[in-house]
């Protein structure tokens, strides 16, 4: 597992870029434990102070310190897209791979259905949600409803490639080799499988962070715990742009950027390096 | 008169993938001559390097494609042309099609499957022509008349036509504006044996309608045998023999096209024949010497270490083995 | 109530339906198809026939990859109808398959299956495999050729000769090889070819060999049908259908097959068929569309097997003064 990623570290630079980041933010978010305010109270701190010593980012209009602000905001963002992406994943896999297996109406019902997910605008949905569950609505309550959303498209393309699957001539032979069909998933299939969740996967993180991002930028997300989007939301709410407050306005905006950034690097990287044409070539250079 | 002439043409394969540097020597010296309105055919099996032969000879390089050295020229009318020193696009594109035509590998999957052949002949002549609609009508109709192909297909979607069909439709558009150098990259291939015949058939009328010359590239012998004038067999990268199609099959002289042409079944004959012991050698890491010696069962201290030129034997058979060196 | 034949194959029928709802096509790949091969008679029986012939068709029905519509197959004596419950068939009749580099997962050792068969049909194969050693060294291969070893890293030739040895593994007694040898060069075909010669020889296997390649059928087999869209049209020895083909598609098949002598080149033209479906829907005599010798009856009336001259042809040619048979063949 380390030889591949110092592997991946050295030759490609998309992943030594994003990989780097990742850990940067992962360390960030462990740090962020150690913060001395709380970051949910206001007040903790003089406001509008400029960068300095005390307040390495300086501090906003309601009194926080930023850099640990964001700290905090980085660790939510971050937690949010790994309940969301797990969960989501977790649905696609199985609605997948049981649709492409079984056929026939079982298939069909559920694609019907799965189809649905994918053209319900999810967007309207979530601000309904959002309203309705204003006040209790945590992290892990955005993560989960996020997560309930956001697996349709990929269950299509776990069941696409099942299907193909099934069709090739390496699984003929597996049943003529007296496999099982569990078997056979696990030892034939699944090695085509791993590589397009593991893609999937990070993009579904990124795209929950954007998510969340937009939500809470229209005030729509519990506005009191420190994210990255809450804390654009309030730092519009006070003119930070107007009143050329860019320690306040830039710190979540450039976050989210490099973050995001950051991840869909590792995407492409990750998914060509394990992409099984890449490995036949790779295997062939032994 | 020469109508394309190939001089010591060295074309590899370069990759850099996770700090590992892979050169495929597909094409490695090779020289030859094509005389007008002449068949000829590149025989060879699966990894020797014919297909990129005919992509580095008809001007289809593209990275990880590289021509190391080498030149290759074309005589069109007196004018002679160096494709490989055609930077400019739109010069080889206007080359394309009307002097020279590269019918392509799996040429039946060529053909858009969302529009009708019609819309495919269209792309191509008003490429290179302003032509009326009636015009194009005329043109058209009277290439496939004279193919034995039927207008109707015009209306039809690739995918309603049976591969046999798709491939000579194919080798219709490839030829509608009458180029001079036809490049055909095993058009029979994968093809059943009746539209196998058919698609030979096809290239014989359009030969005998155009006179242009053809260059056929494939593995079959059996093809090269029934319409070729003159034949190259490519072995790793290299030719290892080339001469008139009678002389090569009545008597070959390298033992790779000895090995190959005994290891043909005939219809109608059952007596015993052997396949050739071992492998072609891969394109990455060829055998030192003579690409051949490890599978040669004549193979001498030299062929290990030295690589033998084509050598004449006279009546255009050159032969590049060393065990004819000493025969000369 | 057994019967006294390895395999028997009686009015096999599969009929492929395209498209839903209103718009549906259907196509008849496999049209009645019988045939048999005795018991303790090894023989290598060809399917010959070109792409659309149906002949892959009718092996994945035996094999069990689809269902037949109509009709069934015997295997020694109980019927066979779909994958379950198949082990001890599975063990006795194993598939060769076209595709080489397709047959084995490209990212997965070539040994795996070997081992895999090994433990699930045999006693063997728990730490030692020893009838994998033995398989292999049937096909000309030794085992250090293929430790450890992906997919890629061996030839084409080496892998087909490998996925025969993993079917000889559990001692078939028949082995249906789809397309063995037609993606490999051609100069390596042979070494496959002489191998089956072998393995029906001296193992007592039988092999339904299917192929369009009318040439090495000619070498090994011992009795051959020729399929078009999706039936029988000839069916006899081997050397007397193709030395002296009856069938007008026989005789346009056996004459197109080129010839590696530059001496023997094509003289007559030929005409082809375009539209893929007109052929199979076509009433009457599948290939009236063609045939040189088509009669007013052949657009009419489907012909019915005829045997002449040991063999059985399905043509309105053969019909006067010969014996008519009933619609299911007998095989002389």
């Amino acid at each position: 597992m380390f030889g591949v990623i110092r592997e991946l570290y050295r030759n490609d630079k998309r992943f030594a870029f994003g990989f780097t980041v990742l850990a940067f933010f992962v360390i960030i978010s462990f740090a962020s434990r150690f913060a001395p305010y709380d970051m949910r109270a206001w007040n903790t701190a003089p406001r509008d102070l400029r960068p300095s010593l005390q307040h390495p980012l300086g501090t906003n209009s309601i009194g926080q310190d930023i850099m640990w602000q964001a700290m905090v905001a980085t660790r939510n963002s971050l937690l949010l897209g790994l309940i969301a992406a797990a969960i989501s994943r977790v649905i696609a896999i199985v609605v997948g791979l049981l649709s492409g297996y079984k056929g026939g109406l079982f298939d069909r019902v559920v694609m019907v259905v799965t189809d649905s997910f994918i053209i319900i605008p999810l967007f309207p949905i979530l601000i309904l949600i959002a309203t309705i569950l204003r006040s209790s609505l945590n992290m892990v309550v955005l993560g989960i409803v996020i997560g309930l959303f956001g697996w349709a498209w990929d269950a299509r393309l776990f069941r696409s490639q099942i299907l193909s699957l099934k069709e090739r001539e390496f699984t003929k032979t597996a049943v003529y080799s007296g496999l099982s069909t569990f078997k056979i998933v696990l030892s034939e299939h699944l090695p085509y499988i791993v590589p397009l969740v593991m893609a999937t996967t990070i993009n579904n993180v990124i795209w929950v962070i954007g998510m969340e991002v937009t939500l809470s930028m229209l005030g729509l997300s519990n506005l009191n715990t420190p994210t990255i989007g809450t804390m654009i939301y309030w730092a519009l709410q006070y003119q930070a742009i107007f009143l050329e407050m860019w320690n306040w306005i830039l710190t979540p905006v450039t976050i989210c950027i490099v973050l995001v950034l950051a991840l869909y690097m590792l995407s492409t990287s990750i998914s060509e390096y394990l992409d099984p044409r890449t490995r036949l070539q790779m295997i062939r250079k032994r | 008169m020469a109508i394309l002439e190939v001089k010591d043409l060295k074309a590899y394969y370069i990759t850099h993938r996770y700090g590992r540097t892979t050169s495929v020597k597909a094409v490695d010296g090779v020289s030859f001559k094509v005389e007008k309105d002449e068949i000829y055919g590149i025989a060879g099996e699966s990894g020797c390097g014919k297909s990129t032969l005919l992509k580095a000879i008809s001007g289809l390089v593209k990275p990880p494609l590289q021509i190391l050295e080498g030149g290759v020229t074309y005589n069109f009318d007196g004018e002679r042309l160096n494709i490989l020193a055609l930077n400019d696009e739109k010069q080889r594109r206007k080359l394309r099609g009307a002097r020279l035509s590269l019918v392509p590998q799996g040429s039946m999957s060529v053909l858009n499957p969302v529009r009708r052949v019609r819309k495919s002949f269209e792309d191509v002549l008003y490429a290179h022509f302003d032509l009326s609609e009636q015009e194009f009508e005329d043109v058209v109709r009277k290439h496939l008349d004279a193919l034995g192909l039927d207008w109707t297909v015009m209306h039809t979607y690739p995918h309603q036509l049976s591969g046999g069909m798709r491939q000579r439709i194919t080798i219709a558009l490839s030829t509608i504006l009458k180029p001079d150098i036809i490049f055909a990259d095993e058009p029979t291939t994968a093809l059943d044996v009746v539209v196998q015949r058919g698609v030979v058939q096809l290239i014989k009328k359009i030969k005998e309608e155009q006179q242009n010359t053809l260059v056929l590239v494939t593995h079959d012998l059996s093809i090269h045998a029934n319409l070729c004038d003159r034949l190259a067999v490519m072995y790793a990268g290299k030719i290892v023999e080339e001469g008139e199609v009678d002389r090569i099959f009545s008597t070959p002289k390298h033992p790779y096209t000895i090995m190959l042409l005994n290891s043909l079944p005939k219809l109608g004959d059952s007596s015993p024949r052997s396949s050739a012991p071992g492998a072609p050698p891969s394109l990455v890491n060829p055998p030192s010497g003579c690409r051949f010696h490890p599978r040669c069962p004549h193979v001498m201290e030299r062929c290990r270490t030295e690589s033998p030129d084509l050598i004449e034997m006279g009546n255009g058979h050159r032969v590049a083995c060393f065990l004819e060196e000493g025969s000369k | 109530m057994k019967n006294g034949k390895l395999l028997e194959v009686n009015n096999l029928t599969k009929v492929f339906t395209k498209g839903q709802g209103f718009v549906k096509s259907t196509i008849e790949a496999v049209s009645r198809v019988s045939f048999a091969l005795e018991l303790n008679q090894p023989e290598i029986f060809t399917l010959a026939g070109e792409s659309g012939s149906g002949k892959s068709t009718v092996a994945k029905l035996i094999l069990g990859f689809e269902e037949p519509t109509a009709g069934g197959i015997l295997y020694r004596g109980r019927a066979v109808a779909n994958l379950k419950g198949r082990k001890e068939f599975m063990k006795d009749v194993q598939p060769i398959f076209q595709n080489p580099f397709e047959t084995f997962n490209p990212l997965k050792k070539v040994q795996s299956y070997f081992f895999e068969t090994e433990r699930n049909f045999t006693g063997s194969g728990h730490g030692s495999y020893p009838l994998t050693d033995k398989s292999l060294e049937l096909v000309g291969l030794s085992f250090a050729e293929i430790k450890d070893k992906y997919p890629s890293e061996m030839s084409g030739g080496q892998l087909q000769r490998a996925s025969i040895a993993r079917a000889l593994i559990t001692s078939p007694s028949l082995l249906i090889a789809d397309e063995p040898v037609s993606m490999i060069d051609a100069s390596l075909r042979m070494s496959v070819v002489n191998l089956f010669k072998t393995l029906k020889e001296e193992e007592q296997v039988s092999i339904i060999y299917i192929t369009h390649d009318l040439a090495t059928a000619y070498y090994i087999s011992d009795r051959i049908a020729i399929m078009l869209r999706g039936q029988f049209v000839e069916l006899g020895s081997v050397k007397k259908v193709l030395d002296n083909p009856l069938h007008p598609y026989t005789q346009l098949l056996e004459s197109s097959v080129p010839a590696p002598d530059p001496k023997a080149r094509w003289t007559e033209d030929i005409a082809l068929s375009d539209l893929e479906t007109r052929e199979y829907t076509r009433k009457g005599c599948k290939f009236a569309g063609r045939c040189p010798k088509v009669h007013e009856i052949c657009y009419e009336q489907e012909p019915e097997y005829h045997s002449v001259d040991e063999r059985l042809v399905k043509c309105h040619l053969y019909a006067q003064d010969q014996v008519r048979c009933s619609s299911r063949p007998q095989i002389s």
